[in-house]
């Protein structure tokens, strides 16, 4: 299972941050801290696991953003790698070439998508589909569909 | 009329909700906007300060137009760390409205803004039982949502009912997400899972893929939460998890489950575990998954990270249950190959992978071991690190030599986290696979070398322990540490980087140098006198205080001590010898005299005794007090050493590689470790002052204080330790007297105990630094006596005392079921270990009780401290006697 979710750019920025167990404000924040540290200073063709106190942290670099997660010990790190693609791919799909400006405007449409993939820090859905319909349905309701969407959505 | 009316209403509100956003509120967009536009911190921070004040104030007036907004503000600002607790409630109101947008922000406030907070979340339940019976499954999808994200034991309790219903009525997409709110139930209240089966059976049916993954989930967590139900669901359901195995195998390309030429991986990695977990320990479970789980290896690709996240699932599963012996080769052979990959990812998930299994089965890993040792010397810190703790685990008689080198070599640049583990590592496989005592000591003495500061205290004690115990390895270790160490300390006295390979050799050679000097061809004892000498200059006093840190300086402090003692000791052991006259001794006398000047207490006591000691009047008594120390028992010094390791290395120990036990490896891996916390914190003696032969003689259950000329006697119950008494009586208790090393210092004493930059003060009212208190008089009523001191020792951070209790029985009658307790108020933490025993004898009988406190308000507050005491006289009722320890001053 997984513990949190974040993502940061590479001035140790959160860009945002999903938590699937109660920690404390203080404990967020000093994770943060010090994960960021951690896995910026990383080279490129190290591999993309850390083990961090009692955790598997598994990362990967978008572009100006760096996507980690940290996982049990015993959980597959590889297929947690395709999970972060997974989500970065259905938040391309719906942004339309999304960038780290995208998510710093709609930090809350990456957190509706994010939220339809992962629930509880386990994986929902194993494709893109499903994620965006449901992204897309909520906010047909409730605000402005984005303009890339299919033009069934488009009701309003 | 009523239209227009309606109309012209309409009209307003818009023109006025248009109004109010562009004069009164600003949109999310504007917000983010503007915080990114400011220069500097306090910029942002005076920004977000003005923002919040708005929006408080919006909050105050019960606005609900921007109500959303202002949350997404708040979400904001939260992100970037600003405190917004405050917007908690605000988002229960979103939630609590009827309107789809409404609820969908308010959910996400709620999860990204609670903390445990007890009573946001009780409304929370409500708002979420209530939408989740609603009849748009959009709302009730949100309901889910926000439950599989933050659920409380309570909140569970309340709403699974609503959970299972959705879980077997709803649509699949709210399915999904009950299934998976469902794992998280579980994991919470594993008693919960027997009312899960039956949805899962029906779920599993169903076949839908997003329901089959998350239902899946859902069945791993029961099995890893309630083993006891796996073989209930064995029969029907790994059938079915089976052939969805081989269908998703034979499946084509389908463009949106197909990942790197795999179809579904994340359905293929969940179906595995979950086969593993259900076919682990059964023999026909087992075989009837042998040919899917061979077909996964033979058809999945590899070369992109899907395959390989199935193929390292796969063989994971193969050896979680019971494979034959072609299918492991096939699995290892696929290991292999990700070893020598280029890919880093590939090469850490081989390492990781073959941990599990040289837990199994050493001997398949075996073949692998020089690749494993290539693999540290990546630059890769994650890579190495899993190699070295395989290479620990893998290592064997005939590889022992190898492995060594390479890892000695690994720790003098590892990173420094890991270092002190590596150590200790390093001696435990040392320590366990090799017979060659002369060898072990060698190692030990490069890796102190290397790493001095990360060698952990046990591992000291451990070799005094080993070399105590065989007398044909003794002359060796104090030859090789004589020529390593004390030589060299005429060019370099003491340095901080060898504290503690000083203090070994020092300690080693004051025990057993006598017999290396003795020869002709041994060490001349011109040039222990000279290494000695040079250890102890003078002129090191100066230097120690103004540019070392406190740590180092205790250090240094310390070192000195065990030079001293181990100077006295050998020189008395030679003279007795007859190797050199007795002139030396009153060399060494001199030697040791100028330590009674010095600022550190403990090294003027020790100098002080010490010297008279080597007086000639007491060269009777000297013997029996410098005599070699009995035999340490070495597997109480492993015992401590093998304590934290739960790693592979010392489970193998304990597993010796045999087969028989495949499959139960983890559960046994627990044993030593929770042996050794069971053992009595009293117990545990120190091997290594020991050596110093002079606290560890072992006293009479009776000990009366011998004064000792010149010397304030000190009371000091006797330690308890593990070996019997012996001959040396009175030797015996007379040092246990002077050197309890936490036996309150006379008043006089303690103004020299200041460190050398204060010593201009030394006659001003200034407190001295290293605090000590007591003893303080707790209690003293039919005979009883309790005292207690407390203290700062010096490495221990500013926050944390310790503090020793005492306990005399003066009366005629044996004191037994001896409890004291402490209590300390709530900004105090406090470590009670037990007493040293729980019955005091008649006539003086004694014991002690080490405490450790901790005070989270040190400076601020001062120690407060209430006991309790219970014991029983013979015949006698039990008495109690509680009260409150008064008079501690702030400043410990």
């Amino acid at each position: 299972m997984m513990q949190y979710f974040l993502l940061v750019n590479r001035q140790g920025v959160v860009r945002l941050a999903k938590w699937f167990q109660p920690y404390s404000q203080k404990d967020r924040n000093k994770i943060l801290r010090e994960i960021t540290n951690f896995v910026i200073t990383r080279q490129n063709k190290m591999c993309n696991f850390v083990e961090w106190k009692d955790v598997k942290l598994v990362y990967k670099r978008y572009a100006s953003l760096y996507a980690v997660v940290a996982i049990d010990p015993d959980d597959n790190e590889l297929i947690t790698l395709d999970m972060l693609h997974l989500y970065v791919e259905t938040l391309d799909r719906y942004f339309g070439n999304v960038c780290e400006l995208d998510i710093i405007f709609n930090f809350h449409r990456a957190y509706y998508i994010l939220d339809e993939i992962l629930l509880g820090g386990e994986l929902q859905d194993s494709n893109k589909r499903a994620p965006l319909h449901a992204a897309y349905e909520g906010d047909a309701l409730a605000e402005k569909v984005p303009e890339y969407a299919p033009k069934s959505y488009h009701r309003k | 009329m009523e239209k227009e009316a309606k109309k012209l209403y309409k009209s307003t509100k818009q023109k006025l909700s248009k109004a109010k956003r562009s004069y009164v509120c600003r949109s999310l967009k504007d917000v983010v906007r503007g915080y990114r536009n400011c220069k500097t911190a306090s910029e942002e921070r005076d920004f977000v300060k003005k923002e919040s004040a708005h929006i408080r104030d919006l909050f105050r007036e019960e606005d609900t137009t921007f109500r959303r907004q202002n949350v997404l503000k708040l979400l904001f600002f939260h992100m970037n760390g600003y405190p917004t607790e405050w917007g908690q409630l605000e988002c229960l109101k979103l939630c609590a409205s009827a309107r789809f947008k409404d609820k969908r922000v308010g959910y996400l406030g709620l999860m990204i803004l609670l903390d445990e907070n007890q009573q946001i979340l009780m409304m929370m339940t409500n708002c979420l039982k209530l939408d989740m019976n609603h009849n748009d499954t959009k709302i009730a999808a949100l309901a889910l949502t926000a439950m599989g994200n933050i659920s409380t034991p309570e909140m569970i309790r309340d709403l699974l009912p609503e959970v299972l219903k959705l879980m077997q009525n709803g649509t699949p997409h709210l399915r999904k997400k009950a299934a998976l709110i469902g794992a998280r139930a579980v994991r919470k209240l594993p008693e919960l899972s027997a009312d899960l089966i039956q949805p899962i059976r029906r779920l599993l049916s169903a076949r839908h893929g997003s329901v089959l993954l998350t239902s899946t989930t859902l069945l791993i967590e029961i099995c890893k939460y309630s083993p006891d139900l796996i073989p209930e669901m064995r029969t029907d359901l790994l059938p079915l998890l089976r052939d969805l195995l081989s269908d998703l195998l034979a499946a084509g390309f389908d463009p949106d489950l197909t990942v790197g030429g795999v179809t579904d991986p994340f359905m293929q990695v969940k179906v595995l575990q979950a086969i593993g977990t259900l076919a682990k320990r059964d023999q026909p479970a087992s075989d009837s998954v042998e040919d899917v789980l061979s077909q996964v290896l033979s058809s999945t690709d590899a070369n992109r990270n899907a395959g390989a996240a199935v193929i390292a699932e796969c063989v994971k599963t193969i050896f979680k249950i019971e494979s034959p012996q072609s299918l492991q080769a096939l699995a290892m052979s696929n290991l292999g190959k990700f070893l020598i990959s280029k890919d880093p990812n590939s090469r850490f998930l081989a390492l990781s992978e073959l941990r599990n299994v040289v837990k199994l089965n050493p001997a398949l890993v075996k073949p692998y071991t020089e690749t494993i040792l290539e693999c540290l010397h990546e630059r890769d810190t994650s890579i190495r690190h899993r190699a070295v703790e395989l290479a620990f685990a893998v290592a064997d008689q005939n590889t022992l030599s190898r492995v060594t080198e390479e890892v000695l070599e690994y720790i003098e640049d590892c990173n420094p986290d890991v270092k002190e583990e590596t150590c200790t590592h390093l001696v435990d496989m040392v320590d366990r696979l090799s017979s060659n005592l002369q060898w072990k000591v060698e190692i030990f003495i490069r890796l102190l070398k290397k790493a001095d500061d990360y060698v952990r205290e046990d591992l000291l004690d451990l070799f005094a322990a080993l070399i105590s115990s065989t007398s044909s390895v003794q002359g060796y270790a104090a030859e090789r540490l004589f020529n390593e160490v004390l030589a060299t300390k005429a060019d370099a006295p003491i340095v901080a980087s060898t504290f503690k390979l000083d203090r070994f050799a020092f300690s080693i050679f004051g025990e057993y140098g006598e017999l290396v000097t003795s020869h002709s061809t041994g060490i001349r004892i011109d040039d222990v006198y000279r290494a000695y000498d040079a250890a102890l200059s003078e002129t090191m006093e100066s230097v120690a205080t103004e540019e070392l840190d406190r740590a180092t300086y205790e250090a240094l402090l310390a070192t000195r001590q065990v030079a001293i003692t181990s100077a006295a000791k050998l020189f008395s052991k030679v003279v007795e010898a007859g190797q050199v006259g007795e002139e030396n001794i009153l060399q060494v006398r001199q030697l040791i005299s100028k330590w009674r000047q010095s600022l550190d207490l403990e090294s003027q006591q020790r100098a002080c005794e010490l010297s008279t000691l080597l007086t000639v009047e007491l060269s009777e008594a000297r013997s029996a007090i410098f005599a070699r120390q009995e035999t340490i028992d070495a597997d109480d010094a492993r015992k401590r050493i093998l304590l934290p390791l739960t790693g592979t290395s010392s489970s193998l120990a304990l597993l010796g590689g045999s087969s028989d036990l495949i499959g139960f490896g983890d559960d046994l891996a627990q044993l030593p470790a929770a042996e050794g916390s069971n053992a009595p914190a009293a117990q545990r003696s120190d091997p290594l002052s020991d050596i110093l032969g002079l606290s560890s003689l072992p006293a009479p259950p009776k000990a009366e204080p011998l004064p000792l000329p010149g010397i304030e006697s000190l009371t000091m119950p006797p330690p308890s330790r593990k070996s019997g008494p012996s001959a040396q009586v009175a030797g015996g208790s007379l040092l246990d007297d002077l050197l309890g090393p936490s036996a309150p210092r006379p008043a006089s004493v303690e103004a020299a105990r200041r460190p050398a930059t204060t010593s201009s003060a030394a006659s001003s009212v200034a407190k001295p630094e290293g605090t000590e208190l007591g003893p303080l008089p707790v209690m003293d009523e039919n005979g009883l006596q309790v005292s207690i001191s407390l203290f700062k020792v010096g490495t221990t951070p500013q926050n944390e005392t310790r503090a020793v209790a005492r306990f005399l029985n003066t009366s005629q009658q044996k004191i037994e079921r001896f409890v004291f307790l402490l209590s300390v108020p709530k900004y105090m933490k406090l470590h009670l270990q037990p007493a040293t025993s729980t019955s005091l004898e008649a006539n003086g009988g004694s014991a002690t009780q080490s405490i450790g406190l901790q005070n989270a308000m040190s400076g601020e507050k001062s120690i407060q401290l209430r006991f309790r005491v219970e014991y029983t006289k013979a015949g006698q009722p039990t008495m109690q006697k509680q009260g409150v320890i008064a008079n501690i001053p702030r400043d410990l």
